[in-house]
C-alpha cells in the first residue's frame, strides 16, 4: 500500500510529519439552535490549521469560505452543514446540525366556563391561566380592564363594585412575541337564575323528545342557582308532584306534551312528542354493519393520533370526516377510542336490534385485558319517530354498579381547549371537581388531544360517572384497572361471550340485553327493539405514563353465530 | 390470525438465516416465529406452529443459538423451547420459570436465564433441559426483580437490570455469583459488547411519575477494565431510545429512538442525523446482519395486525420489506 505522508523539513534537514488539523465546536453535541429569522455565527476552533483553507457546505454546495460562518435562517427546519479544513497536515471534517425553530410566543390557556363569567358586585374572581414558553427571556403578563392596565403578573384578582359588562384582556409576552386573550365578565347585584335541560347529546340538543304511549322520558334540568327540592314542574300547564331537577314523565296517549320547569324564577320549556313507533325494518335486526352517527370523544391520547396505532389523519377536522373515519375503522375491526370520561360513540344498526328471548341481543367488542378494563356505559334508543336520527330518548342499560356507592347519574364535565400544542387538557365538573387529561408526549405526539371537529373553545359532556378502580403498585410500577362485574363495554365482566375470547386475537365481545334498559330514575323500560346504541366512557381516571382511562370499541354485532 | 396449517410440515432450512420473534399480544397466546432467508429475500411465517403443530405460546421474548439448537424464550408461557435449526421441530423444553426473558450459554453444560418479577437468575443444564440452580440478585425481591440481557467477556457475564432498576451486574461464571455491580441511569434496557471490550447500554430515563422523579435517557459506555462508566451521552427528555444492537465487527452500535440511529463506538458525540427515519412506523425491534452489515428493523404497526420488517443496506437504503407476525420484537441470526 502506498501511503502519502505530508512532511516538512526542519532546520536540521530532517523530515517530520505535519500534524493533522483538528476541529472543535463550542457545542459538544454538534447541534445549534436558532429562531426563525435569526442569525447564527459558527466559529469553530481549528488547531494545526496554519495556512489552512476552511469551507462550509450544505448538501454539497459551498455556502462560506472561511472559518467563521455568519448565516441567517428564514425558515424553520432541520439543516446540516459540513465544515472542512484543508491544511498542509491533512483534511479534517465535522458536521453540525442547525435546528431552526419556529418563534414561540407565550400561549394562554384560560378556562372560561360555558356562558362566560358572571360575578356579584364586590366579589373577587382570580384568573390563573396556564402559560407556555414562560421560561423564555422577557416573559411578562399584563392585565387590562376595559382597556386600562389593571395589574401585572401571571394571575389576576378581578373585582368590581359597579354592575355591568367588563372587557378583560390578558397580554403575555416574551422575546418571541405577544399573545392576547380577551373575554367578558358580567358583574351583577344578584346572581341571575337560569335553567336549561340536559341535551340528548352534543349534536342533538333540541328541547324535544320523542316517545310512545306508556314509555317514560327523562327530563333533567340544569341550574346553578336552584336547590334540589325547589324545582317546580308542569306538563301542559298542570303542575306535577316532582320537585327535583330530574323529572321522569310517561305520556299515556298520543300528542304533544309541553314540559315546563321553574328554577328559582327562571323557566325552561321542552316538548315531548308521543307518537306511534315506526316499525323495525324487514330484516328484523341482524348483522355487524353499523354506521357511526355521532362520535364525540372526550380529549384523550388517541384523539387525533396519526401514528399507525391511532390511525387518524390530520385532515379529520369536521364531524362528517370524523364519523366517516370511525365507521370505516369499526368495519376493519380496529378500535375507536372514546377519550376520557363522557366521550361517546353512537352507532345506528341499519336493520335495528330486536329484543329477543335469549340472554343477549347485541354485543360490543372491546380490547380489555385482565389488568386494563376501561368500562363504557351502554345506552340504547329506538327511532320512534322514524327519521333516522338519534333524537328520540336514550335509555341506559343497567350494569352491575348502576346503584352502587359513588356512582353519579347526570354528571356534567366540561373540557377546555388548551391555548397551545402539547398541553394537558383541563376539565371541570358541574359539581366542583376539576383535573387534567394529561399530555403524554413520547407516546402520543399529536399536537392536541382535544377533538379537532369540536369547534367551541369548551364543550360539556353528560353521563353516568363510575368511581375509578385504578390501582398503582409502587413496588412494581404497574398500573391496573380491575373489571366491574357486568354490564359495561371494554370490560372483562361475567358477560364476556364465550368463543370471542382473548386467545384468538379478536378481542373480547361483551353481550348486552335490551331488557336492562332503564330510565334515568332507574325504572325499567320495555323496548321491543332499538335502532341506536351509544357507548360512553364511564370512568375519569389516569394511569400515570399510560395516560387517561378511555373506553375503546372495536365493533358491534347482533350476529352471535360469528362469535361462537 | 388463522391457524389453518393442519398437520406438521417438514422444513429443511439449511444455511444462513434470520429468525424473527413475534411477541404477539400479552395474554393472547398468539406469539409466532418467522424465518427469513437473506440470500433469497424470502420469509416463512409461523414456522414453529407449522413444524410442531402447536402454538409457540404467549409473548415470544428472545432467542439464542447454541450448539446447533435454537433456544426460544417464551416469556408469559414460562417456557424455553429448544428447536432444531433446520426443521424447527422441538428438541426439548425447560419449564419452571417465573417470567423468563433471555438465555445466555456459558458453555455446553451451563446457561443462564434472566427473569422478570423474580430476584433470581436461573441456571440450567441444557443437556438435560433442567434447572440446576439460581443466582440470587441482591436488593431485589420477588415483585421488583428484573434481569435482562447478558453478554460475556472472559469469565464474566454482565447483565442489565431493567424494570424499575438501574444497575449492571457482573457474574463470575466459575462461581455463579454476582461479584460486582455498577449503577447507571433508570432502567437500562439493552446491552452489547464492542470490539474494544466495552459494554454499551441505553437507559430509559424516567417521567414525572417515576419513583425518583424525571431523568433524561442516556447512552452509556462502560470500560470493563475497571467496570466504570467511560462515557455518557444524554438524549433529550421525552426521547425513548432502546433496542441497542451492534454490527459483526463490534465497531458500530445501532438503536431505535423513533428513528434508527447508528454511531461509531469511537465517536465522541451522538450522531446528528438518523440512519433510517420513521414514517408513521412503530419501530420495535432491531438487528444488524453480522456478515453484511445490513440493518433490519421491525415495525409493530399498531400492535394488533401483522408487523413488517424493513431491511436496509448499511448506507440506509431500503432493499427489502416483508410481513411477519404480530408485534415483531426480537431477532436471532443463524450463521450457517
Amino acid at each position: 500500500m502506498l501511503m502519502l505522508v505530508v512532511c516538512s523539513c526542519n532546520i536540521d534537514g530532517e523530515y517530520e510529519a505535519l500534524p493533522k488539523p483538528e476541529i472543535r465546536f463550542d457545542h459538544d453535541d454538534g447541534i445549534y439552535t436558532v429562531k426563525v429569522g435569526g442569525t447564527l455565527t459558527l466559529a469553530p476552533d481549528v488547531t494545526n490549521g496554519d495556512d489552512a483553507r476552511c469551507e462550509w457546505s450544505m448538501d454539497g454546495v459551498v455556502v462560506c469560505t472561511g472559518r467563521v460562518w455568519i448565516s441567517e435562517w428564514p425558515e424553520a427546519g432541520e439543516y446540516y452543514a459540513l465544515f472542512t479544513v484543508t491544511a498542509p497536515g491533512g483534511v479534517a471534517r465535522e458536521e453540525v446540525r442547525i435546528d431552526v425553530l419556529a418563534a414561540t410566543p407565550p400561549t394562554i390557556s384560560l378556562s372560561i366556563p360555558p356562558g362566560g363569567i358572571t360575578l356579584l358586585a364586590g366579589s373577587t374572581y382570580t384568573f390563573a391561566p396556564r402559560y407556555q414558553h414562560q421560561d423564555m427571556e422577557g416573559f411578562s403578563v399584563a392585565w387590562y380592564v376595559n382597556g386600562d392596565k389593571a395589574a401585572e403578573g401571571a394571575e389576576f384578582g378581578f373585582r368590581a363594585q359597579s354592575t355591568g359588562h367588563y372587557r378583560v384582556t390578558v397580554e403575555a409576552s416574551n422575546i418571541d412575541g405577544t399573545t392576547v386573550k380577551e373575554f367578558e365578565v358580567t358583574v351583577v347585584d344578584s346572581m341571575p337564575s337560569k335553567v336549561t335541560f340536559m341535551p340528548l347529546s352534543y349534536f342533538e340538543d333540541a328541547d324535544v323528545r320523542y316517545t310512545v304511549p306508556g314509555r317514560p322520558v327523562s327530563v333533567q334540568a340544569i341550574s346553578s342557582g336552584c336547590a334540589e327540592g325547589d324545582y317546580v314542574w308542569s306538563v301542559n300547564g298542570n303542575e306535577v308532584a316532582c320537585r327535583g331537577s330530574l323529572m321522569v314523565y310517561t305520556p299515556e296517549a298520543l300528542g304533544d306534551y309541553i314540559v315546563k320547569v321553574n328554577a328559582s324564577g327562571a323557566e325552561a320549556v321542552m316538548k315531548i312528542v308521543c307518537v306511534n313507533a315506526v316499525a323495525p325494518g324487514p330484516d328484523g335486526g341482524s348483522g355487524s354493519e353499523v354506521d357511526v352517527v355521532e362520535w364525540v370523544p372526550a380529549p384523550g391520547q388517541f384523539i387525533g393520533e396519526t401514528s399507525s396505532i391511532g390511525g387518524m389523519t390530520s385532515d379529520i377536522v369536521t364531524r362528517t370526516q370524523a364519523e366517516r373515519w370511525a365507521t370505516a375503522r369499526l368495519k376493519s375491526g380496529k378500535f375507536v377510542s372514546l377519550g376520557a370520561w363522557g366521550g361517546y360513540l353512537t352507532v345506528k344498526f341499519p336493520h335495528g336490534v330486536t329484543a329477543g328471548s335469549g340472554q343477549y341481543d347485541f354485543a360490543i367488542k372491546g380490547n380489555a385485558i385482565d389488568t386494563s378494563n376501561e368500562p363504557g356505559i351502554v345506552w340504547v334508543m329506538q327511532d320512534v319517530n322514524g327519521n333516522g336520527l338519534p333524537d328520540d330518548e336514550w335509555y341506559q342499560l343497567r350494569g352491575s354498579d348502576f346503584s352502587a356507592v359513588g356512582v353519579s347519574h347526570g354528571k356534567a364535565v366540561t373540557y377546555y381547549r388548551p391555548g397551545g400544542a402539547r398541553m394537558d387538557v383541563e376539565w371541570t365538573s358541574a359539581d366542583g371537581l376539576s383535573g387534567m387529561v394529561a399530555y403524554i408526549g413520547g407516546s402520543h405526539n399529536q399536537p392536541f388531544y382535544y377533538p379537532a371537529w369540536i369547534e367551541p373553545e369548551c364543550y360539556t359532556l353528560y353521563g353516568t360517572w363510575l368511581p375509578s378502580r385504578t390501582v398503582y403498585d409502587s413496588a412494581t410500577g404497574q398500573w391496573s384497572n380491575p373489571p366491574f362485574a357486568w354490564g359495561y363495554a371494554d370490560n372483562l365482566g361475567s358477560d364476556m361471550i364465550g368463543g370471542g375470547d382473548t386467545q384468538s386475537g379478536l378481542g373480547q365481545w361483551i353481550g348486552f340485553s335490551i331488557s336492562n334498559a332503564v330510565a334515568a330514575d332507574g325504572r325499567s323500560v320495555s323496548l321491543d327493539h332499538i335502532d341506536f346504541v351509544k357507548v360512553q366512557t364511564g370512568v375519569m381516571s389516569s394511569g400515570g405514563r399510560l395516560g387517561e382511562l378511555s373506553t375503546e370499541v372495536c365493533g358491534f354485532t347482533t350476529d352471535f353465530g360469528v362469535l361462537l | 390470525m388463522e391457524w389453518d396449517y393442519g398437520t406438521p410440515e417438514h422444513f429443511d432450512f439449511s444455511g444462513r438465516g434470520l429468525f424473527i420473534l413475534n411477541e404477539g399480544n400479552f395474554q393472547y397466546g398468539n406469539a409466532t416465529l418467522s424465518y427469513y432467508d437473506p440470500e433469497r429475500d424470502s420469509v416463512s411465517n409461523e414456522v414453529f406452529f407449522r413444524a410442531n403443530g402447536m402454538k409457540l405460546g404467549d409473548v415470544a421474548q428472545s432467542m439464542t443459538i447454541h450448539n446447533g439448537l435454537g433456544w426460544v424464550v417464551v416469556n408469559h408461557s414460562h417456557v424455553v423451547f429448544a428447536i432444531d435449526l433446520i426443521t424447527f421441530k422441538e428438541r426439548g423444553r425447560i419449564t419452571g420459570f417465573t417470567s423468563p426473558r433471555y438465555i445466555h450459554f456459558v458453555d455446553d453444560t451451563k446457561a443462564y436465564v434472566t427473569q422478570l418479577w423474580d430476584n433470581r437468575i436461573v441456571i440450567i443444564d441444557p443437556r438435560r433441559y433442567e434447572i440446576t440452580g439460581y443466582i440470587d440478585v441482591p436488593a431485589m425481591n420477588q415483585t421488583s426483580g428484573s434481569t435482562e440481557q447478558m453478554v460475556q467477556a472472559g469469565r464474566y457475564v454482565y447483565v442489565n437490570c431493567w424494570s424499575y432498576q438501574r444497575k449492571i451486574l457482573k457474574i463470575d461464571t466459575e462461581t455463579d455469583r454476582i461479584v460486582d455491580e455498577l449503577e447507571v441511569g433508570f432502567q437500562p434496557n439493552s446491552l452489547v459488547l464492542d470490539c474494544y471490550n466495552r459494554l454499551w447500554t441505553i437507559t430509559d430515563g424516567a417521567g414525572y411519575d417515576a419513583p425518583d422523579g424525571p431523568e433524561t435517557p442516556a447512552l452509556y459506555c462502560i470500560d470493563l477494565s475497571d467496570f466504570a462508566v467511560d462515557r455518557r451521552f444524554e438524549f433529550y427528555p421525552g426521547d425513548t431510545p432502546s433496542e441497542l444492537a451492534i454490527d459483526g465487527e463490534g465497531e458500530k452500535i445501532y438503536w431505535i429512538n423513533g428513528d434508527v440511529w447508528c454511531m461509531d463506538v469511537s465517536a465522541t458525540r451522538l450522531p446528528l442525523r438518523p440512519l433510517v427515519r420513521s414514517r408513521s412506523t412503530i419501530y420495535y425491534g432491531l438487528t444488524v446482519d453480522p456478515v453484511s452489515g445490513d440493518v433490519y428493523v421491525a415495525d409493530a404497526v399498531d400492535y394488533q395486525q401483522n408487523g413488517t420488517v424493513y431491511r436496509y443496506a448499511p448506507t440506509g437504503l431500503l432493499t427489502d420489506r416483508f410481513t411477519v407476525g404480530v408485534t415483531p420484537g426480537a431477532f436471532c441470526w443463524k450463521l450457517n
